[in-house]
């Protein structure tokens, strides 16, 4: 433990120059921008940016790097709670009570939450990081084909489960969103499947292309057909009123022990190379709601379920740094990118790093802390311009979402058929809107469905043909008690409501 | 008389105009354009991708092409053939991409739309990454021959796994050494996993995976750290240095050398003048004591080969692998 402090203390002096917080605050600043642009998240934030570190040294570079990393996770959020186009797949989670809540007038307390909400989850977990780094390492080797594959059913069927009622359009969401996952070459045997010989589609749909399409486009749509059949005095009514940027203790004292709960969470979720943010988010909102006293509250407007992901959305980055400082393996897209950017100015992120370079690494978990306090000075301000967007006309608002969501798209993969699958995606985004079908779910699956196809399939393999694999040792057995408690616990609860009050009639 | 001599003085001054044109082509050389680009045909972060921007940094910082801007793009899709249908398409000598044996494999292994070597002009080939075998740290397997014994005494016996994807360098690497060990390799083949790059060495030091083919670099790190063994390297000669220790895989009695290159093409039909820009651009990158330093950092070896020899280099290998891909199954039809 004192070795860890002095490390640390070591790791604060070296971070703390004039030069690196500036930078750090122009990462954050940039991060946070790149993060609002629907698609452009955090990797090709870091990647478009990478010339700019040739001339640092290591320790700046790297902080500059965490800075951008981290800032796009605010980013991000802020554009799902404002505009309901997540930049990021860890976004996604935040459109859930972040976007009613700024319908509803809501907004200032909905910015201010989500940046508190991300600060706590992400000092705390940077604490685990620094604590924890060494043995937490050790539980991305423990899992293999088999705990994935049970890790990716408890996700898909968490979520899917999620609005009680509401189970079938749900599950009938996550086969599409699995369907549509197949596109591209299969991943164990190269054979490729409803690509129609279209080169581009061989790696199949980038699942940010989609997300694009579906929330980004999907969004100018739905808000076009309100602007077209609703009249005058409607649409003067159902203009957002804009709140202050803050919000009540009371409202603070409510997300404490949830932004608590979920932190862990997303922590333990992002250092598994496999899993990721996306995951983290679903599974600690989804867990949430079902512990929570007013489930039904979830999804319209709960501060709550806002934090909650928002917490589990960046602890689960700093998660993901451990594989990358501890092993030299990314545990997300943006850790990949930082990883070849690394090696380019000689540091080498691997099992040595700590004992070869331990000065780099202990400044980087200091940067965290640092970048994590900056963020929160940056974006307290921020927001209350930020907020001014929803006075933007829908008319203006509406062709730049447009605009940014055709950019972002480009950026991303360089190609115009892409531009034809979000047109696309968003007429189908439209119609499950309308249809009040779980936008979620469907693109969870859809995130999640090579991994969970490819996982399935090297189980099999790697257990010759036996399914008892996948109930063969702890985590996997645990994860199969979660996707039945998932399934059956909210029935047993309500039966146990109406046997309660059976009995006291 | 005298409107023959003015039709004799306009025909020389047009002559002399035309004359004047074509030497003001010629001595425009390439590139005739202000930028010239390096397109990566994947994401950010990649191999390609930081070989690209590699290149592209030891360029600028010393000043090697002062007349022009030197850009990297990144162009993904299809295991690069969008990027090099791109080049084709375009057919514009300022833009070349980075390559690698998905240039012949793609097409081998019955991609639609790929192209071919006879569709684009090799420019060179740059760097190259040894293969490495890496078992766990307590696996019984302490040799190459002792591994590839067992896995031919029960094909069930030895886990193997190659990453990210089936018909990838890796993957070939590990049927060249099982069919030179006399293994049914179509046999042998539907019992390897291919997982993601990320997950390769987690899952042999997890034990879900016995033994995996992979980029030396990434696995030498942890039999550093003491976490893997590496049984052998596809190389012709051992490191030197820290990993001298490591046997190749021929001196264990398997005639097997196989390359992990990686390089640039440029479009068809390029003229002897642009392939030799780019040559000696190249050339000259890879003389600085800045490549090198790169090569080292990223245990990359360099593997330079002008446009000739790289073509000779893959006309050889494509015989090579052209029987494997179809001895495993493979390639479909």
């Amino acid at each position: 433990m004192n070795e860890i402090i002095t490390n640390l203390a070591g790791g604060f002096s070296a971070i703390l120059t004039v030069s690196n917080l500036i930078w750090i605050t122009f990462g954050g600043f940039l991060g946070t921008i790149i993060g609002m642009l629907p698609g452009i998240g955090p990797a090709t934030g870091i990647a478009i940016l990478i010339p700019l570190t040739f001339g640092m040294n290591p320790t700046t570079a790297l902080a500059t790097m965490v800075a951008i990393y981290f800032g796009a996770m605010f980013g991000g959020s802020r554009a799902s709670i404002l505009l309901n186009t997540p930049g990021d797949g860890g976004a996604i989670a935040a459109t859930f009570d972040g976007y009613p809540m700024a319908q509803q007038g809501k907004a200032g307390e909905a910015l201010a939450m989500s940046a508190v909400a991300s600060i706590i989850g992400g000092l705390i977990a940077v604490v685990f990081l620094a604590i924890l780094s060494q043995p937490i390492s050790n539980l991305a080797i423990q899992f293999g084909p088999q705990q994935y594959t049970m890790l990716m059913l408890f996700a898909l069927v968490a979520t899917s489960t999620i609005s009680r009622g509401n189970m079938l359009k749900g599950m009938l969401a996550t086969f599409i969103g699995l369907m549509v996952a197949t596109v591209g070459a299969d991943h164990l045997t190269g054979t490729t499947r409803f690509t129609m010989g279209i080169a581009e589609l061989y790696q199949g749909i980038d699942f940010l292309i989609l997300i694009i399409g579906f929330y980004a486009i999907g969004e100018v749509y739905v808000n076009f057909d309100k602007l077209l059949y609703v009249n005058e005095n409607e649409r003067h009514d159902s203009e957002i009123k804009v709140g202050k940027v803050g919000f009540s203790k009371e409202e603070f004292k409510e997300c404490l022990a949830p932004i608590l709960r979920s932190t862990p969470i997303g922590f333990l979720v992002g250092v598994l190379p496999g899993a990721g943010a996306t995951i983290a988010t679903m599974v600690a909102y989804s867990t949430e709601k079902r512990i929570h006293k007013d489930p039904d509250s979830f999804g319209k407007g709960n501060i709550v379920g806002l934090a909650v992901p928002e917490a589990a959305n960046n602890a689960a980055a700093t998660g993901a740094i451990i594989p990358m400082l501890t092993l030299g393996i990314p545990g997300s897209g943006t850790t990949a990118v930082m990883i070849g950017a690394l090696m380019m100015i000689g540091v080498k992120p691997g099992p040595m790093f700590f004992t070869s370079q331990g000065d780099i690494a202990w400044a980087v978990v200091a940067s965290m802390f640092i970048a994590n306090i900056i963020l929160l000075l940056i974006n307290l301000p921020l927001a209350t311009q930020l907020i001014k967007i929803l006075k933007t006309p829908p008319k203006i608002l509406l062709p730049c979402v447009i605009t940014l969501g055709f950019i972002g798209t480009y950026s991303l993969t360089y190609s115009m058929l892409d531009f034809g699958i979000i047109a696309a995606f968003g007429i189908i985004g439209y119609f499950v809107k309308k249809l009040n079908l779980p936008v979620a779910t469907f693109v969870l699956a859809l995130i999640l469905g090579v991994k969970f196809e490819t996982s399935f399939r090297q189980a099999i393999i790697i257990g010759k043909g036996d399914f008892s694999i996948f109930a063969s040792e702890p985590i996997t057995i645990f994860f199969i008690v979660a996707t039945i408690i998932s399934i059956i616990g909210p029935r047993l609860m309500s039966m146990a409501k109406l046997n309660a009050a059976g009995k006291k009639s | 008389m005298k409107r023959i001599i003015i039709l004799g003085l306009v025909l020389v001054m047009v002559l002399s105009l035309t004359v004047g044109c074509g030497s003001s082509d010629e001595e425009a050389a390439f590139p005739t354009e202000q930028t010239v680009e390096i397109i990566a045909p994947a994401s950010p972060g990649g191999g390609w991708d930081s070989t690209a921007r590699a290149l592209q940094k030891v360029i600028k910082e010393n000043d090697l092409a002062p007349d022009v801007n030197v850009v990297v793009t990144n162009l993904p899709g299809g295991k690069g053939s969008v990027a090099w249908n791109g080049l084709i398409d375009e057919k514009n000598a300022h833009k070349v991409a980075m390559d690698s044996s998905y240039i012949y494999l793609n097409n081998m292994l019955g991609m639609e739309d790929a192209p071919t070597i006879n569709d684009i002009t090799p420019i060179a080939t740059l760097t190259n990454e040894w293969i490495g075998v890496f078992v766990d740290i307590d696996s019984p397997y302490n040799s190459i021959t002792e591994l590839f014994e067992a896995a031919k005494e029960d094909p069930d016996a030895v886990q193997f796994v190659v990453a990210p994807g089936k018909g990838n360098d890796d993957h070939l690497a590990t049927l060249t050494v099982a069919k030179e060990f006399g293994l049914d390799v179509a046999e042998f083949d539907k019992n390897i996993v291919a997982t993601s790059t990320s997950e390769i060495l987690t899952g042999i030091m997890g034990g879900f995976y016995d033994a995996c083919f992979t980029g030396a670099l990434e696995g030498l790190e942890f039999v550093e750290a003491g976490k893997v063994k590496c049984l052998g390297i596809t190389a012709n000669e051992r490191y030197e240095g820290k990993f001298s220790d490591i046997p190749t895989i021929k001196e264990q009695g398997i005639d097997v050398v196989f390359p992990h290159w990686r390089g640039i093409l440029g479009p068809p039909d390029m003229t002897q003048e642009e392939i030799q820009w780019w040559e000696d651009l190249i050339e000259s990158a890879i003389a600085t004591d800045d490549w090198k330093e790169i090569l080292d950092n990223n245990e990359w070896v360099n593997y330079y080969r002008n446009s000739a020899d790289t073509k000779a280099m893959w006309e050889e290998e494509i015989k090579l692998y052209e029987e494997l891909v179809v001895e495993s199954g493979l390639k479909s039809e």
